[in-house]
């Protein structure tokens, strides 16, 4: 190979790796950390007195506020609430642009009933910003999304349904989520996150696909050496 | 030897990182997976015990799209450090293009450091390849330490403890905070790719 030919290769090779691992400039696009969408409107110091200074503690809306209470307590069928619920389980598993816009589609309808809930509201609002967010970032969305999404909606059955929480527990509870709201938007931020090993499906079967085959090739490996081929 | 599939044009390039136990090469691949993953698009497989201890190995493969014609993926991996894996550390190295070689600039690692490189010579050696043949990048890790006053090798001392030999490109580097990551990963890289140029007609 002559100098120039190799010279060409090198070339190719460093203006690649400059590609994938340079120093760029700003992140753009696509490859933004898409923080935009992940705004709960309400400005929110999760402190609890915070949450009651921003609210007023006059304002917390009283049982009959309320939006008519699930017949026994509890979701029924059909309620958009238990819908919402077999979404957020979905998502665990497939995160496409159908999965996500049905969930937030679930969300919006779910405002419209407890949109005079203000613990339910905010709850809401925490799960359509992360909604929109997992809806974009999909498999690269943060490994901890779903985790808080899961937390988001667990919180607002407890919120929701009639007898679960009191006042003082709302509170509690709707603080506390908005502070795993603001872990996370931080966490986003910077780009951490240490269990970097959330795997949609295809991804994780090309991963087995590949240990399997190098596994097989050890085994070979292995016995030949327990054959006394080699060393 | 690097999977090379002249029909298909593919190639296949493996890249080991090596250490002493605890010196920061899950944390390099983690740090470029956080930091690269939308650019590289690909996922990353970490299997540690409870105390963040590499059990098995990481990986983290990604293609980097065609060179030459070639479609080159390349796979990142780490070995568990810790002495009483070795078996493991082997099966690693299986078939490995070129090693990063993550050394902890503590002082007191200096003979872990020294220990665990030699345990890579014999290593190697069970597939006949040589130390100083193979592409190797020493990163002294963990640089940032020296802001906390913990005490630190120096690079003279590391370079002598070493390198003498190996002559290789050396990082300071610290894989927590990423400074000189990405520079071992590109050099690593086109080291290891200029060594396979020959085969790639
Ligand atoms: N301060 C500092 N800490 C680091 C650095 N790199 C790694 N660490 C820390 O050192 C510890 C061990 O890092 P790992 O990346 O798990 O080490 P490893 O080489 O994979 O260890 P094994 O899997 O046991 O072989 C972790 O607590 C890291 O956070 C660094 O550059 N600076
Ligand atoms: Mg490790």
């Amino acid at each position: 190979m002559d100098e120039e030919a190799r010279k060409t290769f090198a070339d190719e090779v460093d203006s690649r790796l400059e590609d994938l691992f340079g120093e760029d400039e700003k992140p753009t696009g696509e490859d933004a950390p898409s923080l935009e969408d992940l705004e709960i409107a309400v400005e929110a110091d999760p402190a609890e007195e915070v949450v009651e200074a921003l609210l007023g503690k006059d304002e917390v809306p009283t049982a009959q506020d309320l939006p008519e209470a699930e017949p026994g307590g509890t979701a029924g069928e059909t309620s958009p609430l238990r819908e919402l619920r077999s979404m957020v389980l979905s998502i665990d598993w497939e995160i496409t642009d159908e999965v996500m816009g049905t969930f937030l589609d679930q969300v919006e309808s779910l405002k419209g009933a407890y949109g005079q809930d203000r613990w339910a509201s905010l709850l809401l609002q925490g799960l359509s910003s992360l909604g929109r967010y997992i809806r974009r970032r999909k498999g690269k969305a943060h490994p901890n999304s779903i985790n808080v999404l899961k937390s988001l909606y667990g919180s607002l059955e407890k919120v929701v349904l009639p007898g679960k929480a009191d006042e003082d527990e709302k509170k509690r509870i709707v603080a506390r989520e908005l502070e795993r709201f603001r872990e996370l938007k931080k966490d986003v931020a910077v780009g951490r996150g240490r269990a970097a090993t959330v795997l949609q499906r295809p991804a994780l079967e090309e991963i087995k696909e590949v240990i399997r085959s190098e596994f097989a090739k050890l085994r070979a490996e292995l016995r030949s050496m327990l054959q006394g081929k080699s060393d | 030897m690097a999977f090379i599939n002249l029909k298909k044009r593919e190639v296949q390039v493996k890249i080991v990182y090596y250490g002493p136990g605890r010196g920061g090469k899950t944390t390099n691949l983690e740090y470029i997976y956080n930091k690269f993953n939308q650019r590289i698009q690909t996922q990353m497989v970490t299997i540690k015990t409870q105390g963040d201890r590499t059990l098995f190995f990481d990986f983290l493969p990604f293609d980097m799209g065609k060179i030459k014609g070639y479609d080159v993926k390349v796979q990142l991996y780490t070995v568990p450090g810790q002495v009483k894996y070795n078996a493991t550390r082997k099966l690693v190295l299986r078939g490995v293009d070129g090693v990063v070689f993550v050394a902890d600039s503590m002082t007191v690692r200096r003979k872990h450091n020294m220990l665990s490189l030699k345990n890579l010579q014999q290593n190697l050696a069970s597939y006949k390849k040589s130390i100083f043949k193979v592409p190797l990048v020493l990163q002294f890790n963990k640089r940032d330490l020296a802001e906390q006053g913990i005490p630190l090798l120096s690079l003279e001392t590391m370079q002598r403890d070493l390198n003498t030999h190996l002559k290789a490109p050396t990082f300071e580097a610290s894989a927590i905070v990423g400074t000189n990551v990405p520079e071992t990963l590109k050099k690593i890289i086109s080291m290891t790719m200029l060594s396979l140029e020959k085969e790639l007609k």
